[in-house]
């Protein structure tokens, strides 16, 4: 019992140390947008202690519609007109709000793509068919401000049998671009996705 | 407002019936939803409860609204990419036109249709067929919000990357800009909305902030010649009416200043005068009357009642009598 008291003391301590440590992790927000806004310590129903549709509006309310950024973008859903059923995957099945992370060819993603699975920490996605994958998005610098294979759908670029881009890792019933051998590889490669396949646009051409 | 205080009508969407054609089985789910909702609409005023349901339109992501002079919804659709007209009390599509690009501003002047157009960066005036007619001079890199005096025949238009509200007459001649003075108080930073007080002949403005720090969200009040009147602060006043993702913004013959809060799902009711908070409509959630990443909000002044654009769950709120005491 006084070891469990003493360990509430210390985590109530280390928190408010984290708050005078860190200010401006919480004072950037208004008081109403503290942590409890995104993440719900009782009852909460998604992953990470996070009300999900609350986290899409934080994320849409600068990136969404008549939002201030100018990375706009919209949830990835299918088309109307898709022979599959539809899906709906939102901002933190791609994103992790907190950070860029390492993928596994030692870079930094970008556009903090990719999400914790695991202790190493490394970007991986869990994605609807096949399991939690590996996801690379950087840019190597080939091109200046551009960014390479490896960032949208690498089209195995680099051999080693795996197909890890950003938009095919996942991807298992498109026409171009699975996540495995099958299907095609050379549709529009080494071009960046999105300037046909628009974020904003739902990904939907 | 009705007794119980809260009453909100919902216009449900029918996706891509105006761009790409909707599917038979998305449309036969669609009237299918319809039917319970009515059915579920007539039980609920029988029963005294607090909301109903209209007919099924379009809409997929509606941003801006606006009340034409015949009383009709004028809604911008940013991922329709379409511009849609609605019957104020049942919901039903007037008319709709395509936009060729990301329309958010919508305004009526004259028989003519004003849109702010995200990918083009201007404003492109319509014709009551949408038929194009011409731009509004220059450029503006997120045209969010468009207002017109229609006395006067002048358009006001938030350029939210500029930090400005920048001013034309009707035929697209450009005048000048708002703040006309830039002190750190009347400054803006990154404004998204915008409404008239045609009685009093001000320009009432959102302005964002910046969210990371250093200038809190608030709404800003000038002169017609962009003179800075007062501000009403996001982070000032009683915790339930601060705000920082504000949006939409309408002004009512009372002066009363209503402003969305796009992240906590709320309707905001100020006295434009003091700055105080009187009420507040809606919630966060998707149930009716709840609002998801609600995005602008229009008056009617004979009826009272307050319309919002529903952005995420693809539909125009309705809270009958809102903008009553």
């Amino acid at each position: 019992m006084k070891a469990r008291f003493l360990f509430l003391v210390v985590r109530v301590l280390a928190a408010v140390g984290g708050v005078s440590l860190w200010p401006r992790s919480v004072s950037a927000l208004n008081p109403n947008h503290q942590c409890a806004f995104c993440h719900n310590v009782h009852g909460a129903t998604g992953p990470a202690l996070t009300r999900e549709p609350v986290t899409e509006a934080l994320c849409l309310s600068c990136h969404g519609p008549g939002g201030i950024s100018v990375l706009k973008a919209d949830v990835h859903k299918n088309s109307d007109r898709s022979q599959y059923p539809p899906f709906r995957i939102s901002c933190r099945g791609c994103h992790d709000a907190h950070k860029d992370r390492q993928n596994w060819l030692v870079g930094t993603n970008l556009e903090l793509v990719g999400t914790k699975q695991d202790s190493t920490g490394i970007a991986r996605i869990l994605t609807p068919n096949s399991g939690v994958r590996e996801v690379v998005f950087e840019s190597r610098g080939r091109d200046v401000g551009e960014p390479t294979l490896h960032s949208f759908a690498d089209a195995d670029e680099d051999g080693n049998g795996y197909y890890d881009g950003v938009c095919e890792t996942c991807h298992t019933l498109t026409k171009h671009h699975r996540n495995n051998p099958s299907g095609g590889h050379a549709h529009n490669r080494g071009r960046t996705c999105v300037l046909c396949h628009e974020h904003v646009m739902n990904f939907i051409p | 407002m009705r007794a119980d205080g809260f009453a909100a009508l919902r216009f449900r969407h029918c996706r891509g019936a105006v761009g790409r054609r909707a599917g038979r089985r998305g449309c036969r789910a669609g009237c299918l939803r319809v039917m319970v909702a009515a059915a579920v609409s007539v039980l609920g005023s029988v029963l005294g409860t607090r909301w109903a349901i209209a007919q099924a339109s379009v809409l997929q992501s509606p941003v801006r609204i606006a009340l034409a002079p015949s009383g009709n919804l004028l809604v911008s659709d940013y991922l329709e990419r379409a511009i849609v007209t609605l019957e104020q009390r049942t919901g039903e599509v007037v008319r709709a036109f395509p936009v060729a690009g990301r329309p958010l501003g919508i305004a009526w002047y004259r028989g003519r249709f004003y849109v702010g157009n995200e990918a083009t960066a201007r404003v492109e005036v319509y014709d009551r067929m949408g038929g194009f007619l011409y731009a509004l001079e220059g450029t503006i890199a997120q045209p969010n919000d468009i207002a017109v005096d229609n006395r006067r025949g002048v358009v006001f238009v938030t350029a939210t990357q500029e930090g400005t509200v920048e001013v034309f007459d009707a035929h697209g001649a450009y005048l000048y800009a708002i703040p006309a003075v830039t002190t750190d108080e009347a400054r803006l930073v990154r404004p998204t909305g915008i409404a008239l007080d045609r009685e009093r002949e001000q320009v009432i403005v959102s302005d964002f902030g910046d969210p990371a720090g250093g200038r809190e969200a608030r709404v800003q009040i000038y002169d017609y010649a962009g003179n800075y009147v007062r501000g009403i602060s996001g982070e000032a006043g009683t915790s339930e009416f601060q705000f920082s993702r504000p949006q939409g913004v309408a002004v009512d013959g009372a002066g009363r200043v209503f402003v969305v809060d796009s992240l906590l799902g709320q309707v905001l009711v100020f006295d434009g005068a003091t700055g105080a908070g009187l009420k507040i409509l809606g919630s966060f959630g998707t149930e009716p009357g709840q609002l998801f990443l609600p995005l602008d909000v229009a008056l009617d002044a004979g009826s009272g009642d307050v319309f919002v654009t529903n952005n995420r769950l693809g539909r125009v709120e309705v809270f009958r009598g809102g903008a009553g005491q």
